[in-house]
This record gives C-alpha cells, sequence and structure tokens, in this order.
C-alpha cells in the first residue's frame, strides 16, 4: 500500500532526486569549490559523502517529514488502521519503504561510479557507509516526523536537535555518537584514512551496525511511548 | 451499542455527564445537537481515538466514517478495490460497489478529483468493507447536493435492513431525518435524551434549546 501511495503521489521522484542530487553535487563541488576537475574516485566518494551528512540532514527530512504529516493533514489514519496496522507497522513501513527508494539510487550511483572509474576496490565499503548516513537520517526525521503533526514543527525540532547535537560534540568528544557520520566526526576521518591508506582496519562496520541497530532500538522505544500520538495526530 | 455512567471532558471543558443510553440495531439512530456540544468527540470515543470516564459496551467492532477519517485521496476506486480485496471478503466488497452505484464512477480517477460525493462514497465502500457492527457517520453529508445525499440515504436504508449493524449519524442536516427514518437523540446540558418524534427533535434544533 505505501508503495503504490508513493508512486501515485510522486514522492519516490523527489526521494531518487534528492539522492541523485546529493551525488551530482559531491561532483559539482569538488570541481568548482576545490577546484579538482578529474577527481580520483576516492575524492568523489568521499566528497558525496559530505554531502549526503551535511545537505543530507537539511533537505531529506523535508520529505520524510512530510510523508507522515501528510497522513496526519489528510487525515487517513484510521484507513490505516482499517487495513490493518498500527502504529508499529505504520512507522517500520514507512521507514522501509522510504529507505528502499534511497537505496536505489545510492547503489545504482555507487555501483555506477564504479563502472565509470572501472575500480571497485571501494564499492562495499562506500555503500555501507552511504546506507549507514541514510539510516541515521531517517530513522531521525521519521521520528520526528511521527511525533509531530506539523512540518514546520518536525522540521524545526530536528534541525535544532542536529545543531545542538554538533555543538555538543565538539564541546565534549563523547557525545560526537549523537552526530555518528558528520564530516567532523572520527567516523568520517577513519573513513578518508581507508581511503588514503586502502588499509580497511579503518573501517568501523562492526562499531556502524551496532550504533544503527542502537539507533533503531532508542527511535522505537521513543514512538512507543508517544505511540498515542499516532491517532491523536491523525483525527 | 450502550453507554454506562460516560463522561467526556476535552481539555477543561465538561461536554457530557453520566450518560446512560444505548442505541440500537437495525436504526439509524440520529444525534443533533448545537455546534461544541461534543457530537463529533463523543464519536472518537466511541472508537477508541479519545479517552473518556466511565463505559462504552458492544463498541469492539466500531467505525467512524466523516471528516476524520478519509481515503489517501492519491487512490483511484481501482486501488482501493485492490486493496480492500487483500484485506477483505471480495464478494463482500462487490456487493458494496453494486449497492453504491459505483459503477458510475471512473475507476482510473484520483479521488482527490472526484466530486465530494464520490468520495463519500468510496469511504462507504472502504469502511463497510470490515462488515462493522456499530457505524459512526459524523456529518456526513455536509456539504453534499441534494442527489448526491438522496444516493446515500438510499444506500443506508438497504443497508440497514440487510446487516446487524448499530448506525448512529451525527449530523446538523435535517434533510437526514426527513429521508432517513430513525431514534433521534439530542446534545445538550451534558446529556444525551432521546427525543420521541422527527418532529419534535426538528423544532429543538430549530430552537436551539
Amino acid at each position: 500500500m505505501e508503495i503504490r501511495k508513493n508512486i501515485k503521489n510522486h514522492f519516490f521522484l523527489f526521494y531518487l532526486l534528492t539522492v541523485a542530487i546529493c551525488f551530482v553535487l559531491g561532483y559539482v563541488l569538488l570541481v568548482s569549490l576545490d577546484k579538482i576537475s578529474n577527481p580520483t574516485i576516492s575524492e568523489l566518494y568521499v566528497s558525496i559523502y559530505t554531502v549526503i551528512t551535511q545537505f543530507g540532514m537539511l533537505i531529506f527530512p523535508v520529505l520524510i517529514i512530510q510523508s507522515f504529516v501528510s497522513d496526519y493533514k489528510n487525515k487517513n489514519i484510521l484507513f490505516y488502521k482499517l487495513m490493518g496496522y498500527n502504529w508499529l507497522r505504520y512507522f517500520l513501513t514507512k521507514i522501509a519503504v522510504i529507505l528502499a527508494w534511497m537505496s536505489i539510487i545510492v547503489f545504482g550511483g555507487v555501483i555506477g561510479i564504479s563502472i565509470v572509474y572501472q575500480d571497485f576496490s571501494y564499492t562495499l565499503a562506500t555503500l555501507f557507509y552511504f546506507e549507514s548516513a541514510i539510516i541515521y537520517e531517517i530513522l531521525l526525521a521519521s521520528m520526528w516526523g511521527f511525533l509531530f503533526k506539523s512540518v514546520i514543527g518536525a522540521y524545526v525540532v530536528n534541525f535544532a536537535f542536529w545543531l545542538f547535537s554538533m555543538v555538543a560534540s565538539i564541546a565534549n568528544p563523547k557525545l560526537s555518537f549523537l552526530v555518528r557520520y558528520d564530516a567532523s566526526n572520527p567516523v568520517f576521518i577513519k573513513f578518508n584514512q581507508y581511503f588514503n591508506t586502502r588499509n580497511s582496519d579503518y573501517l568501523m562496520i562492526q562499531e556502524n551496525i551496532l550504533y544503527s541497530i542502537a539507533l533503531f532500538a532508542t527511535v522505537l522505544c521513543i514512538i512507543f511511548i508517544f505511540r498515542r500520538r499516532w491517532e491523536k495526530n491523525g483525527i | 451499542m450502550k453507554l454506562i455512567n460516560y463522561s467526556l471532558k476535552v481539555g477543561k471543558k465538561k461536554l457530557l455527564e453520566n450518560v446512560n443510553i444505548s442505541f440500537d440495531k437495525k436504526y439509524i439512530n440520529h444525534i443533533l445537537g448545537s455546534n461544541g456540544a461534543g457530537k463529533s468527540s463523543f464519536a472518537k470515543t466511541c472508537v477508541g481515538m479519545l479517552e473518556f470516564e466511565g463505559k462504552i459496551e458492544e463498541n469492539q467492532e466500531a467505525i467512524l466514517i466523516g471528516s476524520s477519517s478519509n481515503i489517501p485521496a492519491e487512490f483511484t476506486l481501482d486501488d482501493v478495490i485492490k486493496l480492500l480485496k487483500k484485506k477483505f471478503e471480495a464478494q463482500k466488497i462487490m456487493g458494496l460497489y453494486d449497492l453504491l452505484k459505483l459503477n458510475k464512477v471512473s475507476k482510473n480517477l484520483q479521488i482527490k478529483k472526484m466530486s465530494d460525493g464520490q468520495k463519500q462514497k468510496i469511504k462507504l465502500l472502504a469502511f463497510l468493507s470490515a462488515d462493522p457492527k456499530v457505524i459512526i457517520l459524523d456529518e456526513f453529508t455536509n456539504a453534499l447536493d441534494k442527489n448526491s445525499s438522496i444516493d446515500l440515504y438510499e444506500f443506508l436504508m438497504e443497508y440497514k435492513k440487510t446487516h446487524e449493524a448499530v448506525i448512529i449519524n451525527i449530523t446538523h442536516n435535517l434533510s437526514d431525518l426527513e429521508y432517513m427514518e430513525g431514534k433521534y437523540y439530542y446534545i445538550n446540558n451534558l446529556e444525551i435524551t432521546e427525543i420521541a418524534s422527527k418532529d419534535e427533535i426538528v423544532a429543538m434544533y430549530i430552537r436551539g434549546e
């Protein structure tokens, strides 16, 4: 139902387009700002990663939050209930579908770049890092979208949380987990070193998986506590 | 459906207090009352979307059809039928489809582009496919022209004959009472009172008692 809905209201196009813009911007910024006219594959991947974690934090939440709030605004929640959805199935379906749309371009883009450069040595690691960053952004924005009835309210809270987390992680490195994939974070620095050295010891695969699981569990706990808001927001 | 010592408060405002009343099956139970009397909030409590005090019995399979229950407007009638068939009995859905005369509605037009009357019919198709035991219609014929309303009246009168359901119609539209005979209830002074006749409740409503 959610996939059909996304196709009918063209939301899927916006998801595909915004991720594609991240890839394009990653290249354009290298050429225009860094004056690198022939970037290496690692320079390109790092640039795209930076765009996903910076520009993505600004633009993805608008779409993600909108997909929740439009259901509230259009009073669709009783229809979801009729179709057998509860707050949990609703939330999980939404994030799964959003992730699926975004992943199409992530996979297509990374594999496409690998083909163009004839270099597949970074493909899996890059896919994993891009997906991890996107999962982080989807989980956070979806949580705010679920909790708030207004796009502006949810977006402002999401943005404020992001800013606060960045400031907090700079003030106290122990809090860097709040913005794990940000370019100021050790995770990014090590990812960069991986590209410079080709040494996979710099990759933090297990830690990232654990982080995603922990974040997912935390978000689920929060929406479980506020699960009544699903119905309240939707009537 | 039965209300036992039922009280309703929204924010600080008390809307209903210690109401004891039951609504019968196979009747259209019309509820009238002035704006802000608590009609729509009462409807929401019946489907568990708003908290209340006391008890509501036999509302386990209640559905609310009104402005707070819309079908995603990007869907077409064809989409809705396909989705419903995954969840409910196909025979039931097509029976309702015929009874609602939905063959006159384009199957490929998005709901957002349909008339209000067509939207209401599709809403009925969807929500009644679940074969609910309690149907609450909240200002259902608001903003509909006479012909669309009459179509819905005919449908509901026919549906009532063939289904063991409690139908509650919360309305401001006195035509509902004219075209659909039933039982009459008036919300006022924190109470829901059964009124003996249509003429009496219409007079009360017009006088704004």
